[in-house]
């Protein structure tokens, strides 16, 4: 446990965010990844839709 | 190579969960168990059935990269990896199963009873449905009677390695609908420590014997509470790093380490939250699924320190390290879906960071008005191997994540056996009589038998009394770490050249 404090009491450099969406970062993920993953995910929502989740149920096995 | 040398064999079996997406979805009566169980063989045998349409050799559920691909009781398609030699090798070999089975249901065009219309079928490779309904992803390991004897010793390992293994799920309460997140998919599945069971009353560590070898005494460990892995890297670090403590425990290093006091309920705190505080068997205080980690850590340091260690071991090792340290400062609110501080990028690399990332970004300011089942969409749509559909294949596609394997590596394990271990001789009898007048009877894992076809025996035997004796071959694979057999490969020779 010991070993994780001091681990944990590295200091974090404090990010400050240009971009009004924090979650991603000019340098990690770039403008053009997050408009095609975000286009990606509305037209897998909007074409499956809720019906998708009521074909979704298994019988539980292993 | 023993097993006491650290470098144990390693299989993984993973289940696949067929979803017909239709025009209007098929009449199928929920409320009606074995209809359920009908329907989804049913998907699953369509895909299985595509197998005869590709040129893959394949030998009853066995095939010739020396892996195995059926439907199992459940009714999922189910795909077991050769056995493996190494970290590398089984994350190759676990997405060549993957790879395989997306080519092939892709390549259903018709469903039955509707004539005329694209089958639409998608697998997702995960463990749990939206009705709370699970299913396995499993992992086997070759280990010594010394590591069964001691099984206990891993158990908080175990319990704590969801915090790089797990592949996390949204979670939503009946009475309010509120929503949540889990690391672990299968960590609600787990209730018990050790357990023989694998459909009810799971265990942490499954203890049930079945084949596979009895090679030198060495016996199959077989783990059943880890979740299906997308991400390669998570898959790498579960295998991986399971493989270096199997070490450690075979080699007595842990003989003092401490247990976690209730590890059942351990795995499901962590799995709500991964600094929840857990009590060790005589200690005082609190320790974390990171303590926990790191204790073992701190023993894998101290073992391999002063002897000679592979570079995959040592890699492994590092990576372990960075993996704690960058969960250390992880940021997250389950109750919010939000993954507030990632400065490891811990999103390319693990399953449940990647997913809760992608949730944020969906309930971002402005979209967080859609009811929870959106939110349960991405999260099973992250599983889906579809192209058109998948969402971890979208994002490994726009290089959002970390990978260790490339796609020529994994194409061509879909035809080829991994090397040094007995995988290597069953792939190689399963190609070569392809095409020839044998039959090729794959008993199990150990043993195969192969027979002159009906035609071929009437027609050359001239002593029927006896053909029984002469036109078939049995062969032994009891030794797994057996890549090479030079006899076995003249007589197998031998015998294609006089029957097929």
């Amino acid at each position: 446990m010991a070993a994780m404090q001091k681990k944990q009491s590295v200091p974090k450099k404090k990010r400050r965010e240009k971009d009004a969406d924090r979650s991603c970062r000019p340098a990690a993920v770039s403008d053009g990844q997050c408009k095609a993953l975000d286009e990606f995910i509305e037209d897998v929502l909007q074409e499956a839709g809720e019906e998708f989740l009521d074909e979704f149920r298994q019988i539980e096995g292993e | 190579m023993a097993a006491s040398d650290g470098l144990h064999i390693v299989g993984t079996e993973c289940e696949y969960a067929p979803v017909y997406e239709a025009e209007h979805p098929a009449a199928v009566p929920w409320f009606k168990p074995d209809a359920v169980l009908n329907y989804i063989q049913s998907l699953s045998n369509l895909v299985l059935d595509r197998l005869v349409s590709t040129k893959l050799p394949f030998a009853g559920e066995f095939l010739g990269n020396g892996g195995r691909l059926y439907v199992d009781r459940s009714g999922h398609l189910e795909y077991a990896t050769p056995e493996c030699r190494s970290m590398h090798d089984l994350v190759v070999h676990e997405k060549a199963g993957e790879r395989l089975v997306q080519q092939l249901a892709a390549s259903v065009r018709r469903f039955p009873g509707s004539p005329g219309r694209s089958a639409g079928l998608h697998l997702f490779k995960n463990n749990v449905d939206y009705y709370g309904h699970t299913y396995g992803a499993h992992e086997n390991y070759w280990v010594s009677p010394r590591c069964m004897q001691a099984i206990q010793q891993i158990v908080p390992f175990l319990a704590t390695r969801q915090i790089y293994t797990g592949a996390g799920k949204v979670t939503v309460r009946a009475a309010d609908r509120r929503m949540g997140y889990q690391v672990s998919q299968r960590a609600d599945a787990i209730c018990r420590t050790v357990s023989d069971r694998s459909t009810a009353d799971r265990g942490i560590v499954n203890i049930r014997q079945r084949e596979i070898t009895s090679h030198a005494e060495n016996r199959r460990l077989h783990l059943i509470l880890g979740d299906s892995n997308m991400s390669e890297v998570a898959l790498g670090l579960k295998v991986g790093i399971t493989r270096l403590v199997l070490g450690l425990l075979d080699a007595g290093t842990l003989a003092n380490i401490p247990y976690l006091d209730s590890p059942v309920e351990a795995v499901r705190r962590i799995s709500r939250d991964i600094h929840s505080p857990l009590q060790l068997e005589g200690r005082r205080g609190y320790y974390t699924s990171l303590d926990i980690q790191n204790m073992y850590l701190e023993r894998a340091h101290k073992h391999f320190s002063n002897r000679k260690i592979d570079g995959e071991s040592r890699q492994m090792m590092q990576w372990w390290e960075e993996m704690l340290e960058g969960l250390a400062l992880l940021r997250v609110s389950f109750a919010d879906l939000k993954l507030e501080e990632d400065p490891s990028s811990l999103r390319r690399k693990l399953d449940w960071v990647l997913k809760l990332w992608l949730l944020d970004r969906y309930a971002k300011p402005g979209r967080n008005t859609r009811p929870a089942r959106w939110y349960q969409a991405i999260d099973f749509r992250y599983h889906d191997l579809h192209q058109r559909t998948g969402l971890f294949h979208r994002c490994q596609d726009l290089d959002l994540v970390d990978r260790l394997v490339d796609d020529e590596t994994i194409d061509n394990a879909i035809h080829h056996p991994p090397k040094k271990t007995r995988a290597r001789i069953r792939g190689a009898i399963i190609r070569n009589t392809r095409g020839k007048s044998i039959e090729v009877c794959v008993e199990n894992w150990e043993r195969i038998v192969l027979r002159a076809a009906s035609g071929a025996s009437g027609r050359r035997h001239p002593f029927n009394h006896y053909k029984g004796d002469v036109n078939s071959l049995q062969i032994d694979l009891s030794d797994p770490l057996a890549d090479r057999n030079t006899a076995l490969s003249d007589r197998v020779r031998a015998f294609v050249s006089r029957w097929g």
